[in-house]
């Protein structure tokens, strides 16, 4: 008997301790401190970008690596360039999630106690009291405590007996609530990261011409068509549609404008120059044309993209045995050119010399060996795509936060105790507040009101 | 060195000399005359911010030597906001001495910043032509900018609780604990506008890149000052006091203001 019910108190201990450590703001400190030198890592090594998978991953992983040179394997190897989705940055968020839950709980019985308790709460440990004593009677001392402590106050308790009487004030209740909406603000950004990260997903780096369009391989195969560039520079919305399921929808994006539908976002990441090109025979029909850029296209109208780092782009008509090199300047001053133009070079098989060169500003047509080449300046814009499914969540967690941290730090809570013990004629005071900062000025200040009015109230209450 | 440059210079030596001052002759009850070279310095250094954002046509933020800028002027009037409030009875803080460490930070700083601007002209970058962009670059000023008073004064109280006789101006505490640092009251202040800078930044992040944190360093660097500002505010915590000496807040405040200065420095970075 005694046996038994000694084990299940011993386990009650256990995971009371449990729970005390678990939920600890040091352990809070703890984690928050591995999180930040996980990240200070991060932050000095270039980190695997969003979206990268298979062998262009790979090829990101490799030139990363090879920029460090004898470390680079090293590095490759422990994991340096994919911390953030490593198990040990993944093991601090959870734990981090445990104790931001066990703070949630126990930051609401905290609130429940401050708001609902019609009693003195007890002061935290470790608070610091500050001394004195007052002269005259322990009734005295606790109506002079009590008129120190009122003004301001949302709530002022008095427990007595005959030797001893304790003065409670609290002020600022809405402050009360400021750590569990930061704790609760934490969790909800944890778990909106959680399902980001687990049914979420990026696509980036998605170069479309007018017309054209591509089918991510991420889950759900949205299908992107561009419709319309809008233009250079990005400042006119580009038309995108969006296909998923048999459902889809045209939405405008523009630079910093990006276009949502459910919980798929758009972004127009850059714009740049293309050449739409057409090519038909002697018979007016229309000749397939071939991009030779890697992955290059093959259609009857191709579009040429320049991007950032690209100056120079080739294509040809395979059929006829024809390439073409064409060169994008800014401007060409040297022959009276200030404005964008492109250089078209046509090869004839393996001749390096051009069989013909011409500068197009806006639009031109030739004829080349019987084929009359049609070629057009337009515009591609660069998307980039992203399913984020915990964004509620995320906001949620951040308003939740901010509303917590300000009200913390601009109306956070002042909790006061005057503790007091008859001694003779005279009332010995202990002081402690708890408030949001210079919490020992404070106890001064309310000592020092406390003795100035029990001096000026003494005779009265002689009397 | 273009006109920004040298108006930050000539901030940067008026900080610095109102800062040594400060330190040398002032001593006490000369706030005032502080307080001038501190409004003249955050003058300097929005005019040259003022200049920048002309020559670029862009929200300031784009070069390091903006971000430093930006850094400075939020350290002074996150000092300002403390001083003031510190001529109110009852008190933390009464001494100039932590307001003029403060303005010999920020001095620094905005020499920095007047350096990097000699080899940095302004960028006109599209991204910072958006409102979001701007108004991360002001709270982030303040949020970051914050942690430079709250280090000065916490090492200042640190100094006095060690050293065995006071030195005038510096406040021995009487509870040698960190819930009695006195640069908590700045970093409490400064706190919200960097947790303000989460929700305005993930805004930012979802309208340029369409993801809520990017893994550059611009972003990391922010998120650490954010997460070593709230183990700060946890050791320093008036509510429930932990048993921690004091030379650790100091420590901590150390690091998120280091952190403030990467992220600084890191900030075009998010472009």
């Amino acid at each position: 008997m005694t046996l038994n019910s000694a084990s299940p108190r011993r386990l009650d201990r256990i995971l009371d301790s449990l729970w005390h450590a678990c939920s600890a703001p040091q352990m809070l400190m703890l984690l928050m401190a591995l999180l930040a030198g996980t990240l200070a890592l991060a932050a000095a090594f270039p980190q695997q970008p969003p979206g990268l998978e298979g062998a262009a991953l790979e090829r990101w992983l490799a030139t990363t690596a090879g920029g460090y040179r004898g470390t680079g394997t090293f590095l490759r190897a422990i994991g340096a360039f994919q911390l953030l989705s490593s198990p040990w940055t993944r093991t601090i968020l959870a734990a981090l999630a445990f104790n931001l839950a066990l703070r949630v709980v126990a930051q609401a019985r905290v609130v429940s106690r401050q708001w609902h308790s019609p009693g003195i709460l007890p002061a935290p440990p470790g608070l610091p009291a500050q001394f004195a004593t007052l002269p005259g009677s322990l009734d005295a001392a606790l109506a002079c405590a009590e008129a120190v402590l009122r003004p301001g106050a949302s709530r002022v308790a008095v427990e007595h007996d005959a030797t001893r009487g304790q003065v409670y004030a609290c002020g600022c209740r809405p402050g009360v609530l400021g750590p569990l909406l930061t704790y609760l603000g934490g969790l909800l950004i944890l778990a909106g990261l959680l399902v980001n990260d687990t049914v979420g997903w990026q696509a980036s780096d998605i170069a479309l011409a007018p017309g054209s369009a591509t089918t991510l391989t991420q889950p759900g195969n949205l299908r992107v068509t561009l419709n319309d560039t809008g233009g250079s520079g990005g400042a006119f919305p580009a038309s995108v549609t969006l296909e998923q399921a048999s459902m889809g929808r045209t939405v405008a994006v523009a630079l910093t404008h990006p276009a949502r539908w459910g919980n798929i976002w758009l972004s127009l990441q850059a714009t740049g120059p293309a050449l739409a090109v057409t090519a038909t025979g002697s018979d007016s029909r229309p000749l397939l044309l071939q991009s030779l850029a890697p992955g290059g296209e093959v259609n009857q109208t191709l579009h040429v993209l320049f991007q950032e780092t690209q100056g120079e782009q080739v294509f040809a008509i395979p059929t006829r045995n024809l390439a073409f090199r064409v060169v994008s300047y800014p401007a060409l001053p040297e022959r009276g050119i200030e404005r964008p133009v492109f250089l078209i070079e046509g090869y004839r098989g393996a001749d390096t010399t051009p069989a013909f060169s011409e500068l197009v500003e806006d639009r031109a047509s030739f004829l080349v060996d019987g084929i009359s080449l049609t070629v057009r300046r337009d515009y591609f814009v660069t998307l980039e795509v992203a399913y984020l499914p915990g964004l509620l969540l995320l906001l949620l967690g951040c308003m939740s936060m901010l509303t917590g941290v300000t009200l913390v730090a601009y109306r956070g809570p002042v909790r006061a105790w005057i503790g007091m013990a008859a001694d003779r004629e005279a009332v010995a005071v202990a002081v402690r507040t708890a408030g949001r900062a210079g919490s020992e000025r404070e106890t001064e200040r309310l000592l020092q009101a406390l003795e100035a009015r029990s001096a000026g109230t003494e005779p009265v209450h002689g009397d | 060195m273009e006109i920004d440059g040298l108006i930050w210079l000539a901030t940067a030596a008026l900080l610095l000399v109102g800062g040594a001052l400060g330190l040398v002759v002032i001593r006490r009850k000369r706030l005032g005359l502080l307080l001038v070279f501190l409004a003249a310095g955050l003058v300097g250094i929005l005019a040259g911010l003022g200049w920048r954002t002309w020559q670029a046509d862009a929200w300031p933020g784009t070069t390091a030597a903006e971000t430093l800028g930006m850094l400075a002027g939020g350290a002074l009037a996150v000092t300002a906001w403390v001083t003031l409030r510190s001529t109110a009875p009852a008190s933390p803080q009464e001494h100039p001495i932590p307001v003029a460490a403060a303005m010999i930070e920020a001095g620094l700083l905005v020499g920095a910043g007047a350096m990097l601007s000699w080899r940095e002209s302004p960028v006109t970058v599209p991204l910072a032509r958006s409102g979001l962009f701007g108004l991360c670059g002001i709270l982030m000023s303040v949020g970051l900018g914050g942690w430079l008073p709250a280090l000065a004064a916490s090492t200042l109280w640190s100094l006095g609780s060690v050293l065995a006789r006071p030195h005038a101006g510096l406040s021995r505490p009487q509870i040698a604990s960190s819930a009695s640092d006195p640069g908590r009251v700045a970093a409490l202040f400064s706190f919200p506008w960097l947790t303000a800078v989460g929700l305005v930044g993930m805004m930012w992040n979802l309208a340029a890149h369409t993801t809520v944190v990017q893994i550059v360093p611009g972003d990391l660097w922010c998120i650490i000052a954010w997460l070593t500002g709230g183990i700060y505010l946890h050791a320093t915590s008036g509510w429930r006091p932990l048993p921690l000496p004091p030379w650790l807040a100091t420590v901590l405040a150390a690091v998120t203001a280091a952190a403030a200065v990467l992220a600084a420095l890191s900030a075009p970075t998010v472009l």
